[in-house]
């Protein structure tokens, strides 16, 4: 085991809210060294955004950042500053990666677009994250997690048949561009180390939202279908059931056969040759959601969830946060990490979507939490070899947080 | 040209379904050569559908829209790994590769000696990624999950759907897509690794976990507060109005979000009427205590206007806007074409012409050659075993008799194509377009004229 995977990589990062950061964050938690620039007066918005613990804002206590920004070093600096403008770029010149996840227009505003600062580092590779990408009519719009669900397409095949399309929850487009824009980091690095030069990484989360589509899209291009929110009617194995204690999802899959599922399900009115098939299931779908949605009751989610999966059909319970917290298959796979932050005390966080036998990262033992605001601007001016004074003249603070304003 | 990224790295792709085969198309797009091994006994079940225009036709299950999306790029070959020659096979050409990525549950490759521990004794520096539902450890790692029960253990499930109703599976193929895109940056982590040290591993990739990493901020609600978090509709807890709007036309909507009291003003101008004079509504306090209220004036406000054209003037004003698209909008969507995000591929007769979607990351100034057509089922046997691991004529022919390798699967079904019409009575389509191919810009006669241009 020599180290994580991106051990030595040296990573800027410009990113605020949660598409930005979760790249980063992906980065930072297999070992490279990311150093976080916020602005002085109020950092990151995601600061402002809960949950906080017992829903009191607080700037080092916002959950959303706690858990985005794992691994990070902190620092501050105004870029709109002339001073801070060259403190940045200070740091670009020996880093491997700069991410960004500004408005396409915001950069080149700052004087800081790629061609400048590949004068200044020719091997650098940037990042930059949007929510259009950075060519196409739509580049300058505005976009928020709800209106990249609209654009995308995801909304309107999500949802009730008679009722508004519905997003899914949380920030899920964020963290889908977020993913996508690591995979292009390591990509460009890669091209980079093998003899290439560095480059831009163009990144559209609008894009990723259409990419979950999948064979939606395909069902038109293929075959001029277009899919919306389904009816209910005659599909109850599609959707969540109730059962004694919570939903669970009473799949059939494609491997079972009727006449197990039956069995399985101990229903004996069940084996009826009128349900063999899918279409007589649909033609009588009202006698089979009957018997099924009284025989759901007997036993709660969890007791169904290990029934059927032993008889190899793929039930799945419809999980909250509480079971996750206590899924013995996460706890035995050690996915969650544990680690004291000086705001919120030591607190359960979730840990890396896949473990990797020689590279195990920052996870486990080895977490940092996420920076305070200009936590380390001492440590990272110093080592640049700037004085005491010059670092508290670049990263005077506001005291008082800005407002609320502003999503992406 | 400048070499692509990945460019003398070959990939293994014992691959099923979407999610693996997904997770490995970026990453053949960026010059990885990448060998999908099939089974003439169970091909790649993906292969099946959409077929072209609903019609099925002659070797059908070369056919398939998913297949194509997912597996262009890549060589293939049909390879019956029930065979101890075909395994014998399969190690040889994991000896001369860099990376194996599967998605079979833990026990198959376990029990047919292909697994990590084996493979690396074949080739000590090798690449292994299983993608599996709930990882390769622990009491559930032989529990069976496709996209949707993923999506329920997760949590997304419980957290999707309206604020008075219960939990909306959304998106049925959602957490296997999310799955990919994460075994896609693992791999690439794991050459970097190699690349850096030498060195090769084993990932064990688990959908449940990559699902839960992206609600953390829901878990951190739980651990914060031990409160369990619940459904939201479109809602936000901060920001209002922040929704969907009825807009004319028949299941229209358009999602209006305003996040800062500069974008309130900039909304403001752009409606000009009486009800959003309203002083109150000018801080985010005020707007959020308005929310109802807010929102029946908005909604009444849209539901005589256009989505596209609401979008055009609320965003030309600066406010955050966008129509809710469905899939004949996107793939006909201008910004989107802009960017050239799907890209038609000419397919030979029956296919025909057909868009498909570009990488999610696009490296600015690296210029990706043409895409190559995906395989057709066996098409590079011969390639692969002569070229690549120096079989003579004979020994392949003699292979091919011997039904370790072949062209032509076992069971030549597809399933049959689905009704249209009928779904479109029963209501699980929006619409049938006919026009389809004209309105992509793929009816064979348009790109002629195209050309002439």
């Amino acid at each position: 085991m020599s180290g994580s995977a991106l051990q030595g990589v040296k990573v800027i990062d410009l990113t605020h809210h949660i598409a930005g950061p979760y790249c980063t964050k992906l980065l930072a938690d297999f070992g490279a060294d990311v150093i976080k620039v916020e602005r002085p007066d109020g950092g990151d918005s995601a600061r402002r955004l809960g949950p906080f613990p017992e829903d009191i804002p607080h700037p080092e206590k916002s959950g959303l950042f706690l858990y985005l920004n794992t691994n990070k070093r902190g620092i501050t600096l105004n870029l709109k500053d002339p001073k801070g403008r060259a403190a940045l770029l200070d740091l670009v010149r020996d880093a491997d990666i700069l991410v960004e996840s500004f408005s396409p227009r915001v950069m080149p505003s700052l004087g800081l677009d790629y061609q400048t600062l590949k004068q200044i580092n020719p091997s650098l590779v940037m990042t930059s994250i949007s929510s259009f990408g950075q060519t196409g009519r739509y580049r300058d719009y505005r976009a928020t997690e709800l209106v990249l669900y609209a654009l995308g397409g995801m909304a309107y095949i999500t949802g009730e048949y008679h009722r508004e399309p519905v997003k899914h929850g949380y920030n899920q487009a964020q963290y889908l561009g977020g993913m996508a824009a690591a995979s292009g980091t390591v990509a460009a690095l890669l091209q980079r180390w093998r003899g290439g030069v560095g480059h831009q990484v163009d990144v559209s989360i609008l894009e990723c939202v259409c990419s979950t589509l999948f064979s939606t899209v395909l069902d038109y291009t293929y075959t001029g279908m277009v899919s919306r929110r389904q009816p209910m009617e005659g599909s109850s194995l599609r959707y969540p059931a109730q059962t004694k204690e919570g939903y669970i999802l009473p799949t059939p899959g494609v491997m079972g056969d009727w006449e197990t599922y039956a069995e399985m399900a101990a229903v004996p009115e069940l084996h009826d040759p009128k349900f063999d098939t899918p279409a007589g299931r649909q033609v009588h779908s009202d006698e089979v959601d009957s018997l099924l949605k009284s025989k759901w009751l007997e036993r709660t989610a969890q007791e169904w969830f290990h029934h059927a999966q032993e008889w190899r059909f793929p039930f799945a319970p419809v999980q909250t946060m509480a079971d996750i917290a206590e899924s013995p298959q996460l706890r035995e796979r050690g996915f969650f990490v544990e680690f004291p932050h000086p705001a919120v005390g030591t607190l359960k966080y979730p840990g890396a979507p896949f473990q990797m036998s020689e590279s195990p990262g920052r996870n486990g033992q080895q977490v940092r939490a996420a920076p305070l605001l200009g936590e380390h601007n001492e440590e990272v001016f110093s080592s640049l070899g700037y004085s005491p004074q010059a670092v508290a003249g670049l990263c005077k603070q506001n005291p008082v947080p800005s407002p609320i304003s502003g999503e992406g | 040209m400048e070499t692509l990224p990945l460019s003398g790295i070959r990939i293994i792709e014992p691959g099923q379904v979407w999610a693996l085969p997904y997770a490995i198309a970026p990453l053949a797009m960026y010059g990885a050569e990448v060998i999908k091994v099939e089974s003439t006994v169970r091909p790649d079940s993906s292969r099946g559908g959409p077929q072209p225009d609903n019609q099925v036709e002659g070797d059908a299950w070369n056919h398939g829209g998913a297949y194509h999306e997912v597996n262009r790029n890549k060589l293939g070959i049909a390879l019956n790994l029930n065979t101890q020659r075909g395994k014998d096979l399969f190690k040889e050409l994991v000896s001369v590769s860099d990376v194996v990525a599967q998605n079979f549950p833990p026990r198959v490759m376990r029990n047919f000696g292909l697994d990590y521990p084996e493979l690396k004794k074949v080739k000590p520096d090798i690449i292994v990624l299983d993608s599996t539902a709930y990882g390769s450890t622990g009491p559930w790692q032989n529990y069976i999950g496709y996209g949707s029960s993923i999506q329920a253990v997760t949590g997304l499930t419980y957290l999707t759907g309206y604020e008075d109703g219960g939990p909306v599976q959304g998106g049925i193929l959602y957490n296997d897509i999310l799955g990919a895109l994460t075994a896609t940056y693992a791999i690439l982590l794991a050459i970097a690794h190699r690349e850096r040290t030498g060195e090769g591993q084993w990932i064990d990739l688990s959908q449940y976990q990559a699902g839960v990493v992206q609600l953390g901020e829901a878990f951190m609600d739980y651990t914060m507060n031990e409160r369990i978090p619940t459904r939201r509709g479109n809602s936000h807890p901060n920001f209002a109005p922040y929704g969907l709007y009825p807009c004319s036309g028949d299941d229209s909507w358009v999602a209006i979000t305003i996040t800062s009291d500069a974008e309130w003003m900039n909304f403001k101008r752009a409606v000009g009427e009486k009800w959003v004079d309203d002083v109150d509504l000018e801080s985010t306090e005020g707007r959020l205590h308005h929310r109802e209220k807010l929102d029946a004036s908005i909604g009444k406000w849209t539901s005589s206007r256009d989505k596209h054209e609401v979008m055009r003037q609320l965003q030309t004003a600066g406010v955050a806007c966008g129509a809710v698209n469905n899939t004949r909008e996107i793939t006909t969507d201008p910004h989107l074409s802009d960017r050239d995000f799907f890209r038609i591929s000419n397919h030979p007769a029956p296919i025909g012409p057909r868009p498909h979607a570009a990488p999610l990351f696009n490296l600015m100034g690296v210029q990706l050659p043409p895409d190559r057509l995906a395989p057709t089922l066996g098409q590079h046997n011969r390639h692969v075993l002569c070229d690549i691991l120096g079989y003579s004529k004979e020994e392949y022919q003699e292979l091919e008799e011997a039904r370790v390798i072949g062209h032509i699967p076992d069971n030549q079904g597809v399933t049959p194509p689905p009704d249209p019409e009928a779904l479109l009575r029963m209501g699980f389509l929006a619409e049938y377009d006919r026009d389809y191919k004209k309105r992509l810009g793929i009816y064979p006669g348009e790109l002629e004229e195209k050309k002439e241009q």
